[in-house]
């Protein structure tokens, strides 16, 4: 017993860091009653750029043209935006149609249906596509494609073959690292709500500042440079307001749970850098892209240089690997408006649509950029996050180019006590798990 | 280190801590008590785990490794010591654990085995940010990150933690070699962690009380705070109160928040209702109510009680009762003198309405947006000293609550000084009454009821509303923080009635008799009030009713 009281302490390793945020924020935005035409004409304008050059290469003899051009019975490639007629998809004309109609309004989480089918279009006009190449259930309304096919009788456009933008190229990971080194991603604190575990968050927070545990887990714990939040941080009681003025008690529950959060984002920026992003329910603007979570939100965790508060896609650089995750909300979208196996699918879909939301803004909140579509992909990530989904998963995609992708769907906190970790090195990535199970009797 | 650790007193604290106190000690919380390093602390509880471990105490492991299952995942899990040997199956090789926390038996819900940590964390955050302490710099963590620095608004300090950890650490065993047992054993090195083991409970309950006092403290008031704290009755906390008060960053401005209410208060004619608060407070929710009747009527007294005798002497010259209106400090001095006088003012100024309706109405109306404008209200009151005279005999009913009253207002005059300095933004005096209340609240347990805590809650609102002359007339209610409500007050509706000259004016034989019930105590409130509101608010607003409703 007799050794030196402190043992050594370990020097956490250290990543340079980069925020590439400054296309998501709307500072410069000045709104003047604008619509959502513009975002979808620079999304085809943009997107037909790596289009047409593919479609060309793909099918040399084939020729591109626009809607309007069409010629029955003539095989041509066609580039537009995908909308995605959909019988089950909710509409605000419901509401006053409630009254009469005599369908039972269902109201699902999913709003897909076999009977959808996809419409295709460009600046001259729009056509209904059909033809099994080409899968209404895969794509949703927002997504810019290539098709190859001819116009039939009926004028519907018969689909033989679909071609999308494709991951973008990406910047070589820089090799010179050989320390392991590791982002925390966590998500879905859900603090303040009803059942979460503080324990196991706490429990969190002492293995990142390198309280818990000995020898080999301090060193692990070291070896993280980066905490990264990734949106549902809060749980507020939202309920209590209700637009008139409020009384000091229901003032504290509101309150209490950013305190709270405030206290565990100090302990942890007193340790390790740390980014919090806004998720659906935190204090921050609804639509994407989310404004970072305002810094008098935490007095204390803000006057720390390692505390960063991000916007919702965010998207940085460490150690010269490139970071971009959300919180949820695009891929949330994108499964109640299409199919797949599981998130992951939807994450590598939207890589190879080379658009991070393409249901912005048909169902999902946008702000209405002019000048820009920020969500369009113009470089490929080394790590695609996406926050607060209902559980761990993780894929490594490689591309015709040589890139590769780590996509990581990090699960909520609050129901799975799980965080995730990805290695900048190899782009490894492993999940960290607390729990308390045992204690309970 | 251990052995001299150990030997020192730190086991046998912990052993009164978990035996005695029933108390959950973690590995964080005695770190932070005891100033060591979380692995030092660690091996403490580990030594102390073997000592007893005959006895009857629980052990909690956190162990922590790779586990077997896929995907490759790295787990750290609490176990009981009973299930220790079954958890370290799941893992991959070797697992390692330590002891994460030591009490006399399991919870049922883990999440208390965080309390006392989480309430000491609390203090340690909500201390003031300018003191650096071991949460924001991590100093008894195992890993340092040298980049961290944290701004203090302008002045950046960088936080090292190399320095930190041999100063408390050091200085620690040799205390601790040297036989001391208190809690505190270096002032500077442990930054203020007010409450010592016996206390921690109490801290627990009223941590917001805590709170309040470690706010304004600092590292040299800490040392006495912490030297009295078991007996962290009223006196202490009052004089915790009291030198927050005075040291508070901003006092003058915290003053001028503070005593903002007071003007505000003084032009309105809160007779009729502001008494019947307190009485129901009384009853009801002795502390804090109580004080808001003494603000009230210390409110109500200083000016008007002022004005009005003024008024008697110079024949209504209004001007230099303005002025000393907001010369807090005369104030003071004339209210114990004038105080009685003071609430009869108010129904005199009732009285004025009626004769100057046109020209109150104009003035509440404009003057509705703040408080302070209110202040040329007695000029048009006092322009009557007989009626004042009058009116003076009517309510003589109960002067010696008001007697009393006078001798507590020091004491809330002080809080709300603490109340003002601690609430940094609040933007209006009266929130920043109210948002003071629950810390007030909590502290003032049983036999704290000679003592009042901060003032009460009050929400000012505007009501417009037609009278009967077919005018818009404008009024402002201060709605006084309901009786029911004793953690954390919502307003209720009483009111401290703000100028409604018309309908007042309706009545003028009721006035002087529903105001004087008021003060003759308790079940006289509600008839008291009722009619007050009735009269002033006139039938058809439904007001009446609800206020029963909330009264009951």
């Amino acid at each position: 017993m007799d050794v030196e009281m402190d043992p050594s302490v370990i020097p956490r390793l250290h990543a340079p860091y980069l925020s590439q945020d400054q296309k998501y924020g709307l500072s410069m935005q000045r709104y003047k009653g604008q619509q959502y035409s513009q975002l979808y004409f620079i999304r085809i304008v943009t997107i037909r750029q790596h289009l047409t050059p593919a479609a060309q290469q793909r099918w040399p003899s084939l020729p591109v043209c626009n809607i309007l051009a069409l010629e029955e019975g003539k095989t041509c490639v066609v580039v537009g935006t995908l909308y995605k007629q959909m019988q089950l998809k909710p509409s605000v004309l419901d509401e006053y149609s409630k009254e009469r109609s005599v369908v039972p309004l269902a109201t699902p989480s999913k709003f897909t249906h076999n009977d959808d089918y996809l419409i295709l279009e460009d600046e001259s006009g729009r056509v209904k596509l059909t033809g099994g190449a080409i899968l209404a259930s895969t794509y949703v309304t927002g997504v810019v494609v290539a098709v190859v096919g001819q116009e039939e009788k009926d004028g519907e456009f018969l689909v033989k073959d679909v071609l999308v933008a494709g991951l973008p190229p990406q910047k070589p990971l820089p090799s010179n690292t050989d320390e392991d080194k590791f982002v925390l991603f966590v998500s879905g604190l859900k603090i303040g709500g009803h059942g979460t575990n503080p324990l196991d968050l706490q429990l969190l927070v002492d293995h990142v500042t390198g309280h818990l545990g000995e020898e080999e887990e301090q060193s692990l714990s070291s070896q993280i440079v980066r905490v990264v939040i990734a949106g549902g941080s809060l749980d507020l009681h939202t309920s209590v307001s209700n637009g008139q003025p409020m009384s000091a008690k229901n003032q504290s529950k509101l309150v209490e749970p950013v305190k709270e959060l405030d206290l565990v984002l100090t302990q942890i920026a007193a340790a390790v850098p740390v980014d919090i992003m806004p998720g659906v329910n935190d204090p921050a603007n609804f639509s994407l892209p989310q404004q970072p979570l305002h810094k008098c939100l935490f007095p204390g965790a803000s006057m720390y240089n390692t505390f960063v508060s991000a916007t919702n896609p965010h998207q940085f650089e460490l150690d010269g690997a490139v970071f971009l995750g959300t919180s949820g909300q695009n891929i949330d979208d994108l499964d109640k408006y299409s199919e797949a196996e599981d998130r992951l699918d939807f994450m590598e879909r939207t890589l190879m649509w080379r658009h991070l939301a393409p249901t912005a803004p048909d169902t999902l909140g946008c702000y209405p950029f002019t000048d820009r579509d920020p969500f369009i992909l113009e470089s490929c990530p080394h790590v695609y996050f996406c926050g607060n989904q209902p559980q761990y998963g993780s894929r490594l995609v490689t591309g015709p180019s040589g890139q590769k992708v780590r996509l990581v769907c990090i699960p909520k906190f609050h129901t799975t006590s799980t965080a995730v970790l990805v290695n900048l090195k190899d782009l490894d990535c492993f999940v960290l798990k607390v729990s308390t199970e045992s204690l309970i009797l | 280190m251990g052995d001299v650790l150990l030997d020192s007193g730190i086991l046998d604290q912990i052993q009164s801590l978990v035996f005695d106190a029933s108390q959950v000690v973690s590995y964080k919380w005695l770190s932070r008590k005891f100033s060591v390093s979380s692995n030092a602390a660690k091996r403490i509880l580990q030594e102390f785990a073997k000592q007893n471990e005959g006895n009857k105490v629980e052990v909690v492991y956190t162990v922590s490794g790779w586990s077997k299952c896929e995907p490759r995942a790295y787990s750290v899990q609490l176990v009981p010591k009973a299930k220790l040997h079954d958890a370290k199956h799941e893992f991959d090789g070797s697992a390692s654990h330590h002891v994460y926390s030591v009490q006399p038996c399991l919870p049922k819900d883990p999440a208390q085995l965080f309390i006392g940590e989480y309430v000491q964390a609390q203090e340690l955050f909500l201390q003031p940010l300018d003191v650096n302490n071991c949460l924001r710099d991590n100093r008894f963590g195992s890993v340092s990150y040298s980049h961290v620095s944290r701004d203090i608004g302008g002045s950046k300090s960088v936080i090292d933690k190399h320095k930190g950890m041999p100063s408390s650490s050091v200085p620690l065993s040799s205390k601790t070699a040297a036989g001391s047992i208190t809690p505190k054993l270096e002032p500077q090195a442990l930054q203020p962690t007010p409450s010592n083991p016996v206390s921690q409970k109490e801290a627990a309950v009223k941590n917001t009380v805590a709170v309040a006092v470690a706010k304004g403290e600092n590292s040299s008031k800490n040392s006495t705070t912490i030297g009295v704290p078991t007996k962290a009755g009223t006196e202490n906390v009052v004089t915790e109160k009291k030198k927050t008060g005075a040291t508070g960053g901003g006092s003058s401005l915290a003053n001028l928040w503070g005593r903002a209410p007071a003007k505000v208060k003084d032009t309105t004619p809160p007779e009729t209702t502001a008494k019947p608060v307190r009485v129901s407070g009384d009853e009801a929710e002795p502390s804090s109510d109580e004080e808001a009747g003494i603000r009230a009527m210390e409110n109500d007294g200083s000016e008007p009680g002022k004005a009005g005798n003024r008024a008697m002497e110079n024949d209504g010259s209004e001007l230099s009762s303005d002025q000393e209106a907001s010369d807090f400090a005369r104030i003071r001095r004339c209210q114990a003198a004038k105080n009685g006088k003071g609430r009869k003012r108010q129904v005199v100024f009732d009285e004025d309405l009626s004769d100057d309706e046109d020209v109150m109405n104009s003035q509440v109306a404009i003057n509705l947006a703040s408080p302070l404008p209110f202040k040329k209200k007695p000029q048009v009151k006092t322009d009557e000293p007989k009626k004042m005279k009058a009116e003076v005999k009517i309510d003589h009913t109960g002067p010696t609550e008001m007697e009393i009253d006078e001798e507590k207002k020091t004491i809330s005059n002080l809080q709300s000084d603490v109340v003002a300095s601690i609430l940094e933004i609040s933007s209006k005096p009266v929130e920043s009454s109210g948002g003071v209340k629950r810390e007030a609240e909590s502290e003032s347990g049983p036999g704290t009821s000679a003592q009042p805590p901060s003032g009460p809650k009050r929400k000012k609102v505007f009501k417009t509303r037609i009278n009967e002359s077919g005018k818009e007339v404008t009024e402002v209610v201060w709605e006084t923080n309901g009786v029911e409500e004793i953690s954390e007050g919502k307003p209720a509706p009483v009111a401290d009635k703000v100028p409604v000259p018309p309908a007042v004016s309706k009545v003028p034989a009721e006035r002087p008799s529903a105001p004087a019930k008021a003060p003759q105590k308790t079940t006289a409130k509600g008839p008291g009030k009722a009619g007050g509101k009735a009269a002033a608010k006139g039938p058809g607003q439904g007001s009446l009713l609800s206020f029963f409703n909330k009264k009951t």
